[in-house]
């Protein structure tokens, strides 16, 4: 198991490196840079070479290339071309925001798109399973940065309960100062029981529109998965020897079928974290998704690189993590998987 | 099948609206012009946008520009994912691996972040960037289905007798396997489409799309964030409802294709 | 069965690829010899500046009133930094772009604009490429002259040709909205309208929170460009003159007197006695040689080697040396050429701030994080992307403010920004807002909204160098084709004023005289038709 384990994080390294090169050669190809944006009323030619030098953009490709990879390796992502602050910093500040919008978002789809699923599986054709079908068909149809308008139109508005707009420390209380910027989590742990509701008070209409995307999918999933269950012989077994209905859908049913949705779950982070890209733009959410695009607007390459590299480090591993898990779940995969 | 076919409908009309994709719906010599957007009415079916263009006229050509990009990228996608699935999955060995070594890499990036590298290459004149990029984004996709199709054709004993017939690997592949790999790859295809629809207009609507003047959808519904609680929010309405049901429209169609392709679903 | 599923599908796929066609063919074939009319493609960035806040909105109603002279216009939307590199090199043909002062004069309007040394193509400002001598004489002659009176003349002699020459269009002065709530004020804001916040003389030993959009990069004045760094500078440095408030006239604040020579080529400042920098140390000859040293001279040591310096050499390039006087509190400014007329306002602006030499030898490139100057603020604390807190300079030489506190808050979202100020969470004072919100702010009775007339122009430039543009005639048929007060109501919801001349009207040299071209298509045709094309 554990050679398994290193096999495959030996797997990852050189899928990151060629990701790294891609989204190096890509960003490489942006036309204009920041530095026109830094010195735009005041540039002359010596100033403009002077920034490019600084940050490292002139000069042949494989060679600027190796020292970004070289620096990258031990953390150090460069310093953003207009705010002058470290991109690791400025990376540190916006992430907190993305994960926590994307796991309350996770959370909601998955409780309910697993309970709608098993609903409408045990009792195909009722209004559940309609509902089920709507959800599952709708979600993916919808895009997401329109119902994310719409949902704010709809609680625009001096009285609303529901805050719209990106928190930070000075908007959730006196004193929400937190160093980590996990506010949701962070407030919950230290029990400041203000700052909390502030906190779900701004992430509610967000994470509930991100949440469609991957609920469509978990719904779908469940239903199928608890079809498949309930058919096997075990289950009919189980009902034979005359154990309660209930019984036999929450011992048996539901736990196996949840390995494959839970699954899916996982991977469905990845779907999430590009939603997350448009949900926060609408929302002005303060997460990685919106200050990736913004630096790429403005051609501030050293963040661009950094937000990239991060989606994609997270990505790979989310998908490396789910893997083993399936592997520790479903022994049969040991095997074969290899 | 109705909802693609009343888009269909939509750009096949296009030419029928009352006004062109970016015109004038009043005067431009008058200088106090009406307060553009103006809400629905009998002249101006679904009102006019900000810059006193015909919603309506927009709609209709969008649903070009929709279709076009849709169409398009997954084109684009197929023209290259096909013959690579194929050929590694015919080939097998060394070439399968490098190849399917290739689509891991793909598969590494959230398909957005990969898409807005793409779309920001290009200067955004025209529909060409985003196309580009979700086309490429689908193409490991599309490769694996069709590489997936053509293992399990593989083993199938006509396969077998053109091989001993002493016909190329090239011929039989092209001739023999693929054609009897349509079905899956034609069910993967339209589902794509839908599925290309809205990341094309998730891209252009974070304004990687063609310019402002232009009549497509997520332009659209860019220029209407600005009435996002304005109380001139049904702006937002048309485009976002088309985007909708044009992809419901795709998804349906691409289920419904399954099913129908598919002998152990019937 | 299957043939009836395929068969619909290759039909969308067909008709997929006839539904992107574009416009039907171009002019027809003119019998009287006439050219047909080229295709144009007019480029912008796509982000939102003072003098442009949508500025797809200014292309597009551009392009309407083009083509009904019968262009067929290309919009050419880019992100904002490939789109300077663009026209900084000159590639483009038409163009949205617009200037934001560094100093009240109209020389940084035109000389920057328009003048053949600043058409270099690479790093141009001068983006239409307009090489006239005629103009390049009187302008290097008001930069030249002491005598107001005579600049004006020579300034308006510019104008007038360049209204007539139209190398572009000036399109509109903005204005600035900055909105704050009852209880606070009056606001007086400085000739580059950042709010000057030692006059605020209400609430009296209160906290006041400014509200803004970004962050500040750095806090070193030598050393930064951006709005949100300069607008807290402000409060935090003392220059060696300032303007007086809510006019564009200079008066001394830590130099207390000057004189020059009789060929302005050696200036003398009087440093005032007793001004302390808020880390004790005192204002003298020494901090002020230091001031300027720093950013001139690549050697001196507070030249911080990963600074780009870049308002020296536009504002100061002239200055060859800065030394000590006679005594220990004079300055002497050497100059290589004549100072020009507004070197005194160049030095009220902030990038001319005297920092506290005692801090800069200490923190060294910390500086910029922790800024020691000797104004009427005191910089406390920063925390990044939050909150900059600065406190009252109870030894401020001019007399303390009344402001006890002022904190610098972030709320990147406009429409945030406002509801913020409305509800009172954290906001007494907003700026860059949100058009749409703007009706919103004015009918809440806790709030006022100032518009404060901008220093600055939004133009559409043309490039004299490309056919069609280096044809005189053309320009000015699309000059007249154009409606701005239609444009102003469409792409800035009102909130402009039409312009007539690239100087803004807060300026003295404003040409008040200039009759605009307002729209007339026939007269428009009429030109192009002369000019050799075959209007619609």
């Amino acid at each position: 198991m554990l050679t398994l384990i290193a096999r495959r994080l030996l797997t990852v390294i050189p899928l990151l490196l060629v990701a790294s090169l891609i989204v190096y050669g890509l960003v490489e190809l942006f036309p204009g840079n920041a530095c026109t944006v830094k010195l735009q009323k005041h540039a002359t030619q010596e100033k403009l070479d002077a920034c490019m030098t600084a940050y490292d953009l002139d000069g042949p490709f494989p060679a600027r290339y190796a020292r970004f990879l070289g620096k990258a390796v031990q953390g150090d992502l460069g310093k953003s071309i207009l705010q002058e602050r470290r991109v690791s910093d400025l990376i540190l500040d916006k992430l907190p925001a993305t994960i926590e919008l994307s796991l309350v978002a996770l959370a909601i789809a998955f409780l309910f798109g697993t309970w709608i699923g098993t609903r409408s599986a045990l009792k195909p054709g009722s209004w559940i399973d309609a509902i089920g079908q709507i959800v599952s068909t709708a979600g993916v149809s919808i895009p997401v940065f329109w119902l994310a308008m719409m949902v704010m139109s709809q609680f625009a508005g001096k009285d609303a309960w529901f805050r719209l707009g990106g928190w930070d420390a000075t908007t959730l209380g006196p004193d929400v100062a937190y160093a980590t910027r996990f506010y949701l989590f962070e407030s919950l742990f230290r029990l400041e029981f203000d700052a909390f509701v502030m906190s779900i008070r701004y992430i509610t209409l967000p994470a509930l529109t991100l949440a469609t995307i991957p609920l469509a999918t978990i719904t779908r999933m469940t239903r199928s998965s608890v079809l498949e269950e309930a058919s096997k012989d075990y289950v009919t077994t189980a009902r034979a020897k005359g154990l309660p209905e209930k019984l036999v859908i929450r011992r048996h049913v539901r736990r196996n079928a949840m390995i494959p949705v839970v699954t899916i779950t996982g991977l469905q982070l990845g779907v999430l974290l590009s939603g997350a890209v448009l949900t926060e733009t609408v929302f002005s959410w303060p997460g990685l998704g919106r200050a990736m695009i913004s630096a790429a607007d403005s051609r501030n390459y050293p963040v661009i690189m950094g937000c990239m590299l991060l989606f994609v480090c997270v990505f790979v591993l989310v998908n490396l993590l789910v893997d083993l898990l399936y592997l520790w779940i479903d022994p049969r995969m040991r095997v074969s998987g290899a | 099948m109705v909802l693609v076919g009343l888009v269909v409908l939509m750009a096949i009309a296009a030419p029928l609206a009352p006004f062109g994709p970016a015109a004038a719906t009043d005067s431009l010599d008058d200088i106090d012009p009406p307060n553009h957007p103006t809400p629905p009415s009998s002249r101006l079916l679904l009102g006019s946008d900000k810059q006193g263009y015909d919603v309506f006229s927009r709609l209709l050509h969008g649903a070009r520009a929709t279709l076009l990009t849709g169409l398009a990228a997954i084109g684009l996608a197929l023209l290259i994912g096909v013959p690579f699935g194929a050929v590694s999955g015919y080939a097998g060995g060394r070439v399968d691996n490098l190849f399917m070594r290739m689509v891991d890499v793909m598969l590494a990036f959230p398909s957005i972040v990969l898409a807005i590298a793409i779309a920001f290459v290009f200067s955004a004149r025209n529909l060409t960037p985003i196309i580009l990029a979700v086309a490429v984004v689908n193409i490991p996709t599309i490769a694996r289905q069709v590489r997936a199709s053509v293992l399990q054709a593989k083993t199938h004993e006509y396969v077998l007798a053109a091989r001993a017939m002493g016909l190329g690997p090239g011929r039989i592949l092209f001739r023999h396997v693929l054609p009897n790999c349509m079905a899956p790859i034609i069910v993967v295809a339209t589902l794509g489409v839908g599925w290309a629809i809205l990341s094309a207009a998730g891209l252009s609507f974070l304004g990687l799309g063609p310019p402002e003047d232009q009549a497509e959808w997520g332009v659209m519904l860019q220029a209407g964030l600005e009435f996002i609680g304005s109380g001139k929010h049904w702006i937002l309405v048309p485009p976002g409802a088309a985007i909708a049901v044009t992809v419901l429209g795709f998804n349906l169609l691409g289920d419904g294709l399954r099913k129908a392709l598919d002998p152990r679903a019937r | 069965m299957r043939l009836s599923i395929v068969l619909p599908l290759l039909l969308m796929l067909a008709l997929g690829g006839c539904g992107g066609d574009e416009k039907g063919g171009g002019s027809d074939v003119d019998v009287s010899g006439l050219k047909p009319l080229p295709k144009i493609t007019l480029s912008y960035g796509n982000n939102s500046r003072p003098y442009m806040p949508s500025p797809g909105d200014v292309a597009q109603q551009i392009k309407l009133m083009l083509q009904s002279l019968g262009f067929e216009v290309e919009l050419a939307k880019q992100e904002w930094a490939s789109y300077l590199n663009e026209v900084k090199n000159g590639k483009h043909q038409m163009a949205l772009l617009g200037w934001s002062a560094d100093y009240p004069d109209a020389d940084n309007f035109l000389y920057v604009l328009l003048d053949k040394d600043n058409a270099r193509v690479g790093s141009a400002n001068n983006i239409s490429f307009y090489r006239d001598e005629e103009v390049h004489g009187w302008l290097m002659q008001a930069r030249t002259s002491h005598d107001q009176e005579a600049r004006v003349e020579l300034y308006h002699k510019v104008q007038q040709k360049v209204f007539d020459d139209c190398p572009m269009v000036p399109l509109v002065y903005t204005q600035k909205l900055i909105a704050f709530r009852k209880g606070y004020g009056p606001l007086t804001v400085e000739p580059m309208t950042h709010p000057i916040l030692r006059l605020v003389t209400e609430p009296k030993d209160g906290t006041l929170t400014y509200l803004r959009g970004q962050d500040s990069v750095k806090l070193d004045p030598g050393d930064v460009s951006d709005g949100e760094s300069s607008k807290v500078i402000e409060q935090v440095f003392d220059q060696l003159t300032r303007f007086k408030p809510g006019t564009n006239d200079v008066e001394p604040s830590l130099a207390t007197s000057w004189t020059s020579s009789a060929d302005h080529k050696t200036w003398t400042f009087q440093i005032r006695e007793g001004v302390k920098f808020h880390d004790g140390s005192p204002v003298n000859g020494e901090a002020v040689v230091n001031a300027f040293e720093r950013q001139r001279d690549p050697q001196h040591p507070h030249h911080f080697d990963d600074g780009a310096w870049e308002f020296w050499q536009g504002l100061f390039g002239f200055v060859a040396k800065v030394r000590i006087g006679a005594q220990p509190m004079e300055v002497v400014f050497e100059l290589s050429q004549p100072a020009p007329p507004f070197f005194l306002a160049q030095l009220a602006q902030f990038s001319a701030s005297i920092p506290s030499k005692k801090a800069l030898d200490e923190l060294g490139k910390k500086f910029r994080v922790n800024p020691v100057g000797s104004g009427a603020f005191t910089f406390v604390s920063w925390e990044d992307d939050t909150a900059i807190t600065l406190a009252r300079n109870e030894d401020y030489w001019d007399g303390a403010p009344v402001l006890k506190q002022v904190i610098f808050r972030i709320a990147t979202n406009p429409t945030v920004r406002s509801q913020r100020l409305r509800d009172q969470q954290q906001a007494d004072i907003i700026d860059n807002i949100d058009l749409e919100t703007v009706d919103q702010l004015e009918a809440d009775e806790n709030v006022t909204v100032a518009r404060m007339p901008g220093v600055n122009v939004g133009y559409l430039s043309m490039n004299n160098l490309k056919p069609p543009f280096d044809d005189k005639r053309v320009r000015q048929a699309v000059a007249w084709s154009l409606n701005k007060a239609r444009i102003i109501k469409l792409a800035y919801r009102g909130l402009a004023k039409s312009a007539t001349t690239p100087v803004p009207p807060t300026l003295r040299a404003h040409h008040k005289g200039i009759q605009d071209r307002t729209r007339d298509v026939e007269k428009a045709k009429a030109l192009l038709r002369e000019a050799g094309y075959a209007a619609k």
